[in-house]
């Protein structure tokens, strides 16, 4: 394990990235009993909307499944919900969410640790948290991005010429 | 300035699938005003020079959080051993072994369709994640042990793997 902690009690990392404003999904289902059920990643593909995050577990016969979509898919969201009747196709939308990522994470639980206890201190509300290859992804509010900022810089320590918090201006490619 | 590159194709490339096996699977669920004390007793494991090979948190209706840890099964004692005085504080749980599959293309954090191809290659042929994440450009998929390389050839149906 490379040792990331300087003398000055920060941990070294790579770099922070914001998302922009997201909008959080949810649904519970159960394949096996109701194959007719249209689980959110399915409906998504076919309405052509990324998924940025996901998380799904088992639990007996249910899956339980959250995810993001940009917050600019919202209108389209609720169409594709509102398409098909099936009442049992319950999706729950929770506007106003984002990423914040971290990395590199390298499997550390004294950063892990840090950053959950300056969220809790800061009282910033988690939607979920999952590891990457390279970067821990916490779901957090938008209206909070700034103040999880806040709570977890003093505890890092980034490079001079850090890529920004925040891209301001992406290009996005189209292929056929 | 950064590039997303939305794309869809019949077959998704991506830069191979990996497989970790003899993992402990742990779960620790935590009332949600007390990640400060979960943080502190988390950094502690770097004494112990424990790493996590994949780590998730999932909110639950009750207020509390379930915070799920991936660890080489030969590791498991030492955690445990490290949290046994929480364990009339928090559920704690662990099954052991269990596999990890993960893998990651291009621009998958940025192209719609990934994770509906990934799920349907496997529930398809009832193939059962007992959890999965995907953030960034990466998939990780924890399995019950001995699933994780039914899960890679039922994948392959449908990713394409560098040759």
């Amino acid at each position: 394990m490379t040792e990331q902690v300087q003398e000055n009690g920060k941990i070294r990392i790579g770099g922070i990235k914001l998302s922009r404003e997201l909008i959080l999904l949810k649904q519970s289902f159960s394949v096996a009993d109701n194959p007719s059920i249209f689980p959110i990643y399915a409906r998504l593909a076919q309405g052509k909307i990324n998924i940025t995050y996901l998380s799904a577990i088992q639990k007996g016969k249910l899956i339980h499944i959250s995810c993001l979509a940009a917050n600019e898919e919202f209108n389209q969201i609720q169409c594709l919900q509102h398409a098909d009747s099936n009442s049992d196709d319950h999706i729950e939308i929770l506007p106003g969410k984002s990423t914040l990522s971290l990395f590199p994470h390298q499997g550390r639980f004294d950063l892990l640790g840090r950053i959950l206890g300056a969220f809790g201190e800061a009282h910033i509300k988690l939607y979920g948290f999952s590891s990457s290859i390279s970067a821990l992804t916490f779901v957090i509010d938008y209206n909070q991005q700034e103040t999880a900022v806040s709570a977890i810089i003093e505890y890092l320590e980034l490079p001079h010429n850090h890529t920004p918090f925040q891209s301001a201006l992406s290009f996005v490619e189209k292929r056929s | 300035m950064e590039t997303i590159a939305v794309y869809w194709e019949p077959v998704i490339k991506t830069y191979g699938f990996q497989k970790k096996s003899d993992l402990s699977f742990i779960k620790i669920e935590i009332p949600e005003n007390h990640l400060v004390d979960i943080g502190l007793r988390l950094r502690e494991q770097k004494k112990i020079r424990i790493e996590y090979q994949f780590c998730e948190l999932i909110p639950s209706e009750s207020k509390t959080l379930a915070l799920f840890l991936l660890l080489e099964r030969r590791r498991e004692k030492d955690f445990e051993d490290a949290f046994q005085d929480l364990r009339e504080k928090y559920v704690i749980e662990s099954v052991s072994p269990v596999d990890l599959v993960f893998f990651q293309g291009p621009h998958f954090g940025d192209r719609y369709g990934i994770a509906d191809a990934a799920f349907n290659a496997l529930l398809t042929k009832g193939i059962y994640f007992l959890l999965a994440g995907c953030s960034g450009a990466s998939i990780y998929l924890v399995f019950q042990e001995g699933m994780g390389a039914k899960a890679i050839l039922a994948l392959n149906d449908t990713f394409q793997t560098p040759i």
